[in-house]
C-alpha cells in the first residue's frame, strides 16, 4: 500500500507528463479496441453469413464438393425425406433445408443467357433471413401452383434478359439421364445478392420444380441449421457416428471468405498490433527515463539508506503499471462508448471489392480482447519501466548522490 | 567499532590516474563522534564513501565489529548498509513522502512491524521537535526543520554508525547549533558511533576526535594508533 501510495504520488509530481503517457496508452488501447472490435464484429457477421447460407452443417455424397459431377445429381442424396427426420430428431437441429445445385440456358424468347440454379424450399427464405435483397415482387411460394411453377431471378440476369415480375421465362437444363429438358417458369420476385457475379447468374426455384425439371428425386446436398453455432462440432462428431456413409462439412470449411478476410484482419491486427506496442514502449520510456533522471539523487539516497535495486525498480514499475491501468481503462471506457455510440450512429461502410451492398460500421466490444489488450500494455510497461529504472538504480551510488 | 586498514583509492580518468586516498589507517571506537576534517578536495567525501559502504572500489580492508567487509558479497553489503545512518548536506529527504514516512523508510527497510514503527517515529518527531510536522512534506519545510528530519531518519533504527557529510554547512549558524546539539544527543542517547565530514569548527568542536587529512594523506587523529 505504501508503495502504491509513492507510485501515485510520484506521477502527480510531474503531472502533465504523467497525463501524456496515460493519453498515449488511453489513445493506442482505443485504436486497439476499435480495430480487433471492429475485426471481432466482421468475424462475427461473416461466420453468421457463411452459416446461415450454407448451414451450420452440410451432408452430401462422400467427393460432392471435391469432384466435378459427370451430370447433374450424380452424386445426390436419395433418400433425403428418411435423412430429415432422422436429423430432425435431435433437440439441436433447428431445420434441415434440401438443395439442388444446376445450371442450364434461360430465355426470354429473344435472348438467351447462361444461368447458375439452385433448388430450395420456401422456408430458405424465412430460416435463412435477409440473405437476399429483394428488389421487387416476393419470394418463392410455399404452396407452389404445379400448373404455373416460379421462378426467382438475379436482378444482373433480369436485367439482361429485360424481363420483370410476373413475365414467363424458359429454363432448359439437361437431366440426369443426359436429355434436354426444359419449362416456362413465372418470374416471382427479383433479388440482388450483393455479389454482381452471382446478380447475373444466380436463379431459384423450389426443390421440386427443380427436381422435376432435372427428373430425379434426389437432392445434391442437405443443410442443417442449428440453434446455436456452438453447437457445430458436438453435433457433427453425433452425425458422423450416425451417417457412416455421408460426407459431413461444416460451415467453415465452406467459408472460403470468411477464412480470408480473417487472414487479412489477422495480420492487419497484428501490424498494427506491434506499432502501437512500440508507440506506448517508446513513451513510457521516454517518461520513465526522464523521471529515473530526475530522481536520480533520490534513488542514491534510497540505495544508500539500503534499499536494493530491486525494490528501486519495483518503485518505477508499479509507477508504470499505475499509468498503464489509467491509460487501458481510459482507452476500453471510450471503445465502448463509441461502440455504443456507432450502434445508434448507422454509419455504413463502402461495399467491399466483389460486393455491392454497403454494411454498417459496428465494434463489438470484447471484454477478452480488453484483457489481452490490458495485459500486453501491462508487460510492455513493466518491460519499459524496468528497462530505464535498471538504468538509474545500478549507477554507483556515490555518482547518484552527487548528480546535478 | 570501524577500522581502516592501508586504505588507497585511485580514481582513473582515461590514462590519467589521481590518488584520492593514499594508505590511511583508522580506527574508530564504538560510540565515538569523529569529526572528518580537511579542505575541499582532500578526500574527506571520499574516506566517508568508503566508511558508508557507499564505494567499495577501493585497495585496503575495511572491517566493522571485527568483519572484514570489502569482500562480502552484495546480499550482505545491502543488509550491514542498513545497519547505517546517513545525514547529507542537502538534506536528501524524499519529497513525496511525509517527514513521517522519510522517518520511517529506513525501519520499513529493516522490516519493523507497524505498529512498533508508528511508536518510534512519533516518539522520534517529538524529540526532534517536530511532532505537529509529520505530516508536511520536504518542501513545506524549513532548512533546519528538514535537517532535522533528515537526523531523524538516521537515527530511527539505532544505527551503528551514522555517517554525516558537511550536515551543517547549508545551514545558517543558529540552525546548524541546534542540528549539533541534537545529533549530539541522539548520539548518545541512542549510543550511536558518529563519522561526520565537516570544515566547520562549530561541528567539529563537538566531536570527541577530529581526524585531519590533506591531499588524501592522515595528517592527524586516526585513533588506535594505526597513524
Amino acid at each position: 500500500m505504501f508503495k502504491l501510495k509513492m507510485a501515485s504520488l510520484n506521477l502527480l509530481r510531474n503531472g502533465r507528463r504523467s497525463f501524456l503517457s496515460i493519453l498515449v496508452i488511453c489513445v493506442s488501447v482505443l485504436g486497439l479496441m476499435c480495430l480487433g472490435g471492429f475485426g471481432i464484429y466482421t468475424y462475427e457477421s461473416l461466420q453468421e453469413a457463411t452459416a446461415r447460407d450454407t448451414g451450420h452443417l452440410t451432408l452430401a455424397k462422400p467427393g460432392y464438393f471435391s469432384q466435378e459431377e459427370d451430370f447433374t445429381l450424380q452424386n445426390g442424396l436419395t433418400n433425403f425425406p428418411e435423412l430429415f427426420e432422422q436429423l430432425m430428431s435431435d433437440s439441436r437441429v433447428r431445420a434441415v433445408q434440401p438443395r439442388i445445385d444446376f445450371s442450364g440456358l434461360i430465355s426470354n424468347g429473344d435472348k438467351t443467357a447462361i444461368f447458375v440454379g439452385t433448388g430450395v424450399t420456401a422456408t430458405e427464405f424465412s430460416l435463412k433471413g435477409p440473405f437476399l435483397s429483394l428488389k421487387s415482387g416476393k419470394y418463392l411460394s410455399a404452396n407452389e401452383p404445379s400448373t404455373e411453377p416460379e421462378v426467382m431471378l438475379g436482378q444482373d440476369l433480369a436485367n439482361n434478359l429485360k424481363m420483370k415480375v410476373g413475365d414467363i421465362v424458359t429454363v432448359m437444363t439437361t437431366t440426369t439421364d443426359g436429355s434436354l429438358n426444359g419449362a416456362d417458369y413465372r418470374i416471382r420476385g427479383i433479388f440482388g445478392t450483393g455479389i454482381p457475379e452471382l446478380d447475373k447468374r444466380q436463379l431459384y426455384v423450389s426443390v421440386k420444380t427443380a427436381q422435376q425439371l432435372l427428373n430425379s428425386s434426389k437432392v445434391s446436398y442437405a443443410s442443417v441449421f442449428l440453434y446455436d453455432t456452438a453447437d457445430t462440432a458436438a453435433v457433427m462428431a453425433d452425425l458422423a457416428v450416425q451417417l457412416t456413409s455421408l460426407k459431413l462439412t461444416p460451415w467453415w470449411e465452406r467459408a472460403f471468405f470468411f477464412e480470408k478476410v480473417k487472414a487479412l484482419y489477422d495480420r492487419i491486427f497484428i501490424v498494427i498490433g506491434l506499432i502501437m506496442a512500440l508507440v506506448i514502449f517508446v513513451s513510457l520510456f521516454n517518461t520513465l527515463t526522464m523521471s529515473v533522471t530526475e530522481r536520480t539523487v533520490e534513488i542514491g539516497t534510497l540505495s544508500a539508506l539500503g534499499a536494493s535495486a530491486m525494490e528501486l525498480i519495483i518503485n518505477f514499475v508499479l509507477e508504470s503499471l499505475l499509468l498503464a491501468i489509467s491509460g487501458t481503462l481510459l482507452g476500453i471506457l471510450l471503445c465502448g462508448l463509441t461502440s455504443v455510440w456507432l450502434t445508434h450512429a448507422g454509419i455504413q461502410m463502402p461495399p467491399p471489392p466483389g460486393r455491392t451492398n454497403p454494411y454498417p460500421l459496428y465494434i463489438n466490444f470484447s471484454a477478452q480482447l480488453a484483457g489481452l489488450v490490458f495485459i500486453g500494455v501491462a508487460c510492455i510497461c513493466v518491460i519499459a519501466s524496468a528497462m530505464a529504472a535498471r538504468r538509474g538504480v545500478n549507477k554507483p551510488i556515490t555518482e547518484a548522490l552527487n548528480h546535478v | 567499532m570501524l577500522k581502516l586498514e592501508r586504505v588507497v583509492k585511485t580514481y582513473r580518468s582515461g590514462s590519467v590516474e589521481s590518488i584520492a586516498l593514499n594508505n590511511i589507517s583508522i580506527e574508530i571506537a564504538k560510540n565515538e563522534m569523529v569529526a572528518l576534517s580537511g579542505p575541499s578536495g582532500s578526500g574527506k567525501s571520499t574516506l566517508l564513501n568508503i566508511c558508508g559502504l557507499l564505494d567499495l572500489n577501493f585497495d585496503g580492508q575495511l572491517t566493522f565489529d571485527g568483519q572484514l567487509i570489502s569482500k562480502r558479497p552484495r546480499d550482505a553489503m545491502l543488509l550491514r548498509r542498513r545497519r547505517l545512518g546517513f545525514v547529507f548536506q542537502r538534506f536528501n529527504l524524499v519529497p513525496v513522502m511525509s517527514a513521517f514516512e522519510n522517518i520511517e523508510y529506513p525501519l520499513l527497510l529493516n522490516k519493523v512491524a507497524p505498529r512498533e514503527r508508528q511508536l518510534r517515529v512519533d516518539a522520534m518527531l517529538q524529540q526532534v521537535g517536530l511532532a505537529a510536522f509529520g505530516k508536511k512534506r520536504p518542501g513545506q519545510l524549513s532548512g533546519g526543520q528538514q535537517q532535522r528530519v533528515a537526523v531523524a531518519r538516521a537515527l530511527i533504527h539505532q544505527p551503528d554508525l551514522v555517517i554525516a557529510d558537511e550536515p551543517t554547512a547549508s545551514l545558517d549558524s543558529k540552525t546548524a547549533y541546534q542540528i549539533i546539539d541534537l545529533m549530539k544527543e541522539l548520539g548518545q542517547q541512542f549510543q550511536t558511533t558518529f563519522l561526520i565530514a565537516s570544515h566547520d569548527d562549530r561541528m567539529t568542536s563537538h566531536c570527541d576526535r577530529i581526524i585531519r587529512i590533506l591531499d588524501g594523506e592522515l595528517v592527524d587523529g586516526a585513533g588506535g594508533g594505526h597513524v
